[in-house]
């Protein structure tokens, strides 16, 4: 690709110049692969047309000519409306042309309706044949003349406000093709879909805003007429394209639609007596897994894929079974779905299948494309896709973009500058100076030898990276909310939307949330943890601590032992012993060691319990599990006041969490990766804090 | 008239539409729709505002094709004249709307060859920096730029296309380097100081 830069003769320039040549001449511009071929296959189809055009009216060059002076003009939508130039074409008979001149109208293009042979037919039952055309013309025999939009910038601004914020998100566009009347005083009235976009929602927001718009009625010899118009209504679900900024416009940590029907419910507290004593209902149930497995084997053409790398559950999950080595298992999984694809036999269910396939085997951004494709065939198909694979396939594309999204949420850099006040000189000399920015190096240096100044530094020199952070906030959070609207029992969106809500403060909602999973999964240990975490921070240790035991009952019981596990608070001897003993005396040491901490003995509940349960639930939820690093010192010391996260290079990121005194405590996280452990020194750090527990 | 026979034939014809282009444009097309687009790409903010103009510049050739006279220029000289028109004509309608630039994170195609995900961002942001720099410039200064750096013509091509001799070439890249060279380094000191 660089190779065209070779002959570049740059021996005229001046060294300082000669860098900033190199570096413009090694840019390269990644084309779309499939560009140039669609767009050859483009040029084709519009030179074949080309002598049907030629044997056409002169005034229908003229329409061309305006409409790529559109196209070139005012068009925001440059592709969108090349296909509306063809479509144009392609309605416009020939013979209506003489009896229809018109005049020039902007988009949405309008037309006549052909010149009714009876007046008093054609007030009271307009034509059904109507024309479409884009043009400039003198008006020319019986004169019709085209209503007009009197406010065309309103009219795009009311679409795009009409779009609805989810679809948007979820990338999903189309054009609707409308036909309205607009009477004799330009009011527009019965809209109808001549040619729907494939999606419900969006031919409804189209039919409930277009007739709000305003025309000029149209004329014919000067008097105003009644017509039906016809045009085209695009939604480009790009924001760049689209002109809708949406970060104002939707609250990116909002609640599903489906939480609005019964918020008077979900205000009620839940009945943990109620709930069943077989455990919580499992899913998916068995009638959507066995939509979505019947959609998976209705893809593959060879049947005997099934036979040679196991039932239909398995490939749907996207795991080997444990006899087969895995990955070669995903590859012949993943060339069989793949060959589904070419063969165009593929659904919505071999497309989750075969995007958590490429996941694993590290190929993202086209899992995430397959995922966005399995959305739109869901859409569209018929039958309806089962409920969870829709779900599910949101899910999957939610959590490829919050893998974004903790890339680069509160990342940043410090400023070197940011030392010069420093009054500690113990570190004065660990290196990284040059680039400007301070080596993560230096930084862990710094905290660990002048603790008492990392505040200062970090206040005076982190300067956050620009990033798409919050637009992938946004993204995950609408990805996440859409499974939950497709399928509200769906656990790990509900689990990953709320910790998300609670890592922003936003308990009530948390609390809301957690009841209506519980409710609709009758009773996952999930909803009753966050639930008990959202009641412990607004203050209700009561009803936190029911959650709590509520949700150690219903969990698996090596599970509850680790979530309610005191090793990590005992000394380094205690811990020892602790740890050597049987489950038994184990969970008796756990009760024996509560019934001494109890901070306030005047209540009911010990507040320091449920405190512990609250941390060591968001661990588990949130930071991969409780005996990992970061989950340890969560329940040892609970949340950081600050966290500062600086970028390392190469995918390295180093955490810095702050609580308030003492040096901060240092993670590396990779961003390729879901643990974060924290680096030597921050080992150290922890294991001489030694016995401390800080509710 | 085609015979009855080959007529039989049509479906193969259709499902291979592209066939149908005039073979000389296909050539050019094959050899110049990567200049024309990397041409493009260097002036406006996004791959797919690059590959609407450039549908727009190969489709009006298509159109005037017949009307191309090879005395007066080379095919690649002709369509990036069609480029410059159409990029002019969409950074019109771009004025009339808003904001020429594009945000850093909105640039996923534009990279050097760079190892690590981390570099690569950087490297991105960079460009982006360069870009954005160079739509500041002057009208003058980003057609000598966008026609080295992006459709990759060497001096006598540039002069060739503007009609000006090489050595007033050389003169206008130094120039125009050197603006940028201001242009980038002024923004970075404005961001700084905000």
């Amino acid at each position: 690709m660089n190779d065209i830069f070779h002959h570049l003769d740059d021996g005229e320039l001046p060294d300082d110049l000669r860098s900033l040549d190199r570096e413009l001449s090694s840019i390269r511009y990644e084309e779309r692969p499939s560009f140039a071929p669609e767009l050859r296959a483009e040029l084709a189809r519009a030179w074949a047309e080309e002598p049907a055009r030629r044997h056409r009216a002169a005034w229908r060059h003229a329409a061309a000519a305006a409409l790529v002076a559109l196209l070139l003009g005012g068009a925001s939508v440059p592709s969108a409306r090349a296909s509306f130039v063809r479509l144009v074409e392609a309605l416009v008979p020939a013979g209506a042309v003489e009896q229809t001149p018109a005049v020039a109208s902007e988009w949405p293009s309008v037309a006549p309706a052909p010149e009714p042979a009876d007046e008093a037919a054609a007030s009271e039952t307009p034509s059904e044949s109507v024309v479409e055309t884009t043009t400039e013309v003198e008006a020319e025999g019986p004169a019709w003349v085209l209503p007009q939009m009197l406010d065309r910038v309103e009219a795009e601004e009311m679409l795009r406000d009409a779009y609805p914020a989810a679809l948007q998100l979820g990338g999903i566009g189309g054009t609707v093709r409308l036909r309205l009347w607009v009477d004799d005083e330009g009011r527009a009235s019965e809209p109808s879909v001549v040619r729907s976009s494939g999606f419900d929602e969006l031919d409804r927001a189209a039919l409930r805003i277009v007739p709000r718009f305003r025309f000029v009625p149209a004329l014919q010899r000067g008097s105003p007429r009644g017509t039906f118009i016809e045009f085209p209504v695009f939604f480009n679900p790009e924001p760049e394209r689209s002109g809708r900024v949406l970060d104002p416009v939707v609250d990116p940590l909002g609640m599903p639609t489906i939480d609005r029907a019964d918020w008077w419910q979900l205000s009620q507290p839940l009945d943990l007596e109620a709930l069943s004593e077989s455990g919580w209902r499992s899913e998916p149930d068995s009638d959507e897994l066995a939509a979505a497995e019947g959609s998976l084997i209705s893809a593959l053409a060879d049947p005997s894929v099934l036979e040679r790398y196991g039932p239909a559950s398995t490939i749907l999950a996207g795991v080997a079974p444990e006899s087969v080595m895995p990955t070669e298992w995903r590859a012949a999984v993943g060339g069989a779905l793949g060959a589904a694809m070419e063969e165009g036999t593929e659904t919505p269910a071999a497309l989750l299948a075969l995007g958590r396939i490429r996941v694993r085997q590290g190929v993202r951004a086209e899992a995430r494309r397959l995922f966005e494709r399995g959305l739109r065939m869901a859409m569209r198909s018929e039958p309806p896709t089962s409920a969870w694979v829709v779900a599910e396939l949101h899910y999957q594309r939610g959590t490829l973009v919050r893998d974004n999204w903790r890339a680069s949420k509160d990342v940043g850099r410090v400023h070197a500058e940011a030392f010069a006040s420093a009054t500690c000189t113990a570190a004065r000399s660990s290196g990284g100076v040059g680039t400007g920015f301070a080596s993560v190096e230096r930084l862990i240096a710094w905290n660990y030898l002048c603790p008492g100044e990392m505040r200062a530094v970090f206040k005076a020199g982190f300067e956050p990276r620009q990033s798409g952070s919050a637009m992938d906030l946004t993204l995950m959070m609408a990805s996440y909310r859409a499974a939950i609207e497709a399928y509200p029992a769906h656990v790990g969106a509900n689990t990953d939307f709320l910790v998300t809500l609670f890592s922003e403060g936003r308990w009530e909602d948390v609390l809301r949330g957690a009841r209506r999973l519980t409710r609709v999964s009758e009773g996952h240990p999930n909803g009753l943890m966050l639930a008990g975490m959202a009641l412990q921070r607004l203050d209700r240790s009561d009803e936190a601590a029911e959650h709590f035991r509520a949700a150690l009952e219903r969990m698996d019981p090596a599970d509850a032992d680790q979530l309610a596990d005191v090793g990590m608070l005992l000394g380094p001897d205690d811990r020892t012993r602790y740890r050597r003993l049987p489950i038994e005396e184990r969970r008796a040491w756990v009760r024996e060691y509560w019934s001494t901490r109890d901070p306030d003995p005047s209540t009911e509940v010990n507040e320091r319990w449920v405190e512990h349960l609250a941390r060591s639930s968001y661990a588990h939820l949130a930071l991969g599990g409780v005996f990992g690093d970061a989950g340890e010192v969560w329940i040892r010391f609970g949340e950081p006041e600050t966290v500062h996260i600086v970028d390392g290079g190469s995918g390295r990121l180093t955490e810095f969490w702050d609580y308030g005194s003492g040096p901060d405590i240092t993670f590396v996280r990779w961003v390729s990766s879901r643990g974060t452990d924290l680096t030597p020194e921050g080992r150290a750090y922890v294991d001489d804090l030694g016995r401390s527990f800080s509710p | 008239m085609e015979p009855e026979i080959a007529r039989k034939g049509t479906v193969q014809r259709h499902a291979h539409r592209e066939e149908s282009l005039p073979s000389e444009f296909a050539a050019w097309y094959h050899e110049y729709q990567s200049a024309v687009y990397r041409y493009v790409r260097f002036r406006v903010a996004t791959r797919e505002v690059a590959e609407d103009v450039t549908s727009v510049v190969f489709m009006k050739a298509l159109r005037a094709f017949g009307r191309y006279d090879a005395e007066r220029a080379s095919p690649k000289t002709w369509l990036l004249r069609i480029a410059r028109n159409a990029v002019t004509d969409h950074l019109r309608s771009l004025k009339r709307r808003g904001s020429l630039h594009v945000s850093l994170d909105r640039i996923p195609d534009l990279v050097a060859d760079i190892p690590s995900h981390e570099e690569r961002v950087i490297r991105q942001e960079r460009i982006q920096r360069l870009l954005n720099g160079a739509r500041r410039l002057r009208k003058a200064d980003q057609e000598v730029l966008s026609l080295r750096y992006g459709a990759g013509l060497d001096n006598s091509e540039i002069a060739e296309h503007l009609g000006i001799s090489n050595n007033a070439v050389a003169v206008r890249v130094h120039r125009a380097l050197k603006r940028l060279k201001a242009s980038v380094e002024d923004e970075a000191a404005e961001s700084i100081d905000q």
